[in-house]
């Protein structure tokens, strides 16, 4: 049967992945727990790990909650590794970079560029094929009052038929010509703004990601201080 | 019990213990398990919590040659825990509207049997 020791290292073990804060403040609480349950001696060690659920149990209930808080965002994270305290912006990057760098994701990442990629081509290939008419079209016009001028020597019906048919059209043509033009400076500033904001966003982000970090010693500097930090029971360094 | 009790409630169970008075880890998860059936390491979390939404502080104190962790409500705690009860209630009063609503109808419709 599991001992307190035993429970208490299990317990550590499941929650490797935490801040080490967060392991200290855990093993902290049930050494506590355990002391005064056993000072009252109504319960065997045993008894308490039964009623606890077990090490498995407890450290599921920390982790969901420490994803919770995360997740809820009013949390600072711990750098596991400095020591360094986090924004939790920088966090979430840190996470989406994880999913980013995941061999799962590169297919995703190579998938969604190729997307952005034929959207443009598409674009560009509408926007061109537009130009491409309109210059057929003028050639026709052009074409046509040429011809109509030429056969005005033979038969001035058809020389007048083709003269003002051309006219016609190169007067479409001209119109098409100043809509396209339109369209086409409208589309390029579109995309100039889309870019231009998300650039400008990224750029809001990082000043706010800095005035948050410098916000936050301020911040902790109200949270109460731990009068045992750096104490560690003699469980605590078998790690 | 039928009915799960979820975070924020334990949050303003927890915080209701605190205002009657400092307190330590295991009186507080016992003061829980006198009322509600909830396990004992779903309480640790709550405490946790609260510490870190600066709704209550701590402090530790020798006891018996070993230290006692001492929960005290703050300032927050309290605003929280005053929030809590009023949406406790509006839920409450919303819960036994329709529940009281659905005995009412039941006693209506057994008088037209008659």
């Amino acid at each position: 049967m599991m001992n307190r020791q035993e429970f208490i290292l299990a317990l550590r073990s499941e929650l490797k992945k935490l801040p080490p804060e967060e392991i200290v403040a855990a093993t902290e609480f049930y050494e506590e727990f355990f002391d005064e349950v056993l000072a009252n001696g109504e319960k065997t060690e045993a008894e308490i790990i039964a009623e606890l659920g077990g090490p498995k149990r407890a450290a599921a209930e920390i982790k969901a909650d420490y994803a919770a808080r995360i997740l809820g965002g009013d949390e600072e994270i711990l750098d596991s590794k400095s020591g360094k305290r986090q924004s939790k912006i920088s966090a979430v990057w840190w996470v989406l970079l994880g999913i980013c760098s995941t061999p799962v994701s590169i297919p995703i990442v190579g998938c969604l560029a190729f997307a952005a990629f034929c959207v443009f081509c598409g674009l560009l290939g509408i926007v061109l094929s537009i130009y491409g008419t309109i210059i057929g079209c003028a050639a026709g016009a052009i074409g046509a009052i040429v011809f109509g001028i030429i056969s005005f020597g033979s038969s001035v019906a058809t020389g007048l038929m083709f003269v003002g048919g051309g006219l016609l059209l190169a007067a479409l043509v001209a119109a098409a010509g100043v809509g396209a033009y339109i369209g086409t400076r409208e589309l390029i500033r579109l995309i100039v703004r889309l870019i231009t904001d998300a650039h400008g966003k990224r750029k809001n982000k990082k000043l706010a990601q800095m005035s948050h970090a410098a916000g936050d010693s301020w911040t902790y500097a109200e949270e109460p201080k731990d009068p045992r930090e750096g104490f560690r029971r003699g469980g605590d360094d078998n790690e | 019990m039928a009915f799960k009790i979820e975070s924020n409630l334990l949050d303003a169970c927890a915080l209701a213990i605190l205002k009657r008075g400092d307190t330590y880890g295991y009186e507080i998860t016992q003061e829980m398990k006198k009322s509600i059936v909830v396990s004992e390491s779903t309480l640790y979390p709550v405490l946790r919590r609260l510490q870190k939404e600066l709704l209550c502080r701590t402090y530790d104190q020798p006891y018996q040659g070993r230290n006692r962790r001492y929960y005290s409500i703050t300032e927050k705690g309290l605003a929280q825990l005053a929030e809590y009860q009023r949406q406790w209630n509006d839920y409450r009063t919303a819960i036994e509207t329709l529940l009281d609503g659905a005995k009412a109808d039941k006693k209506g419709r057994d008088k037209d049997d008659e």
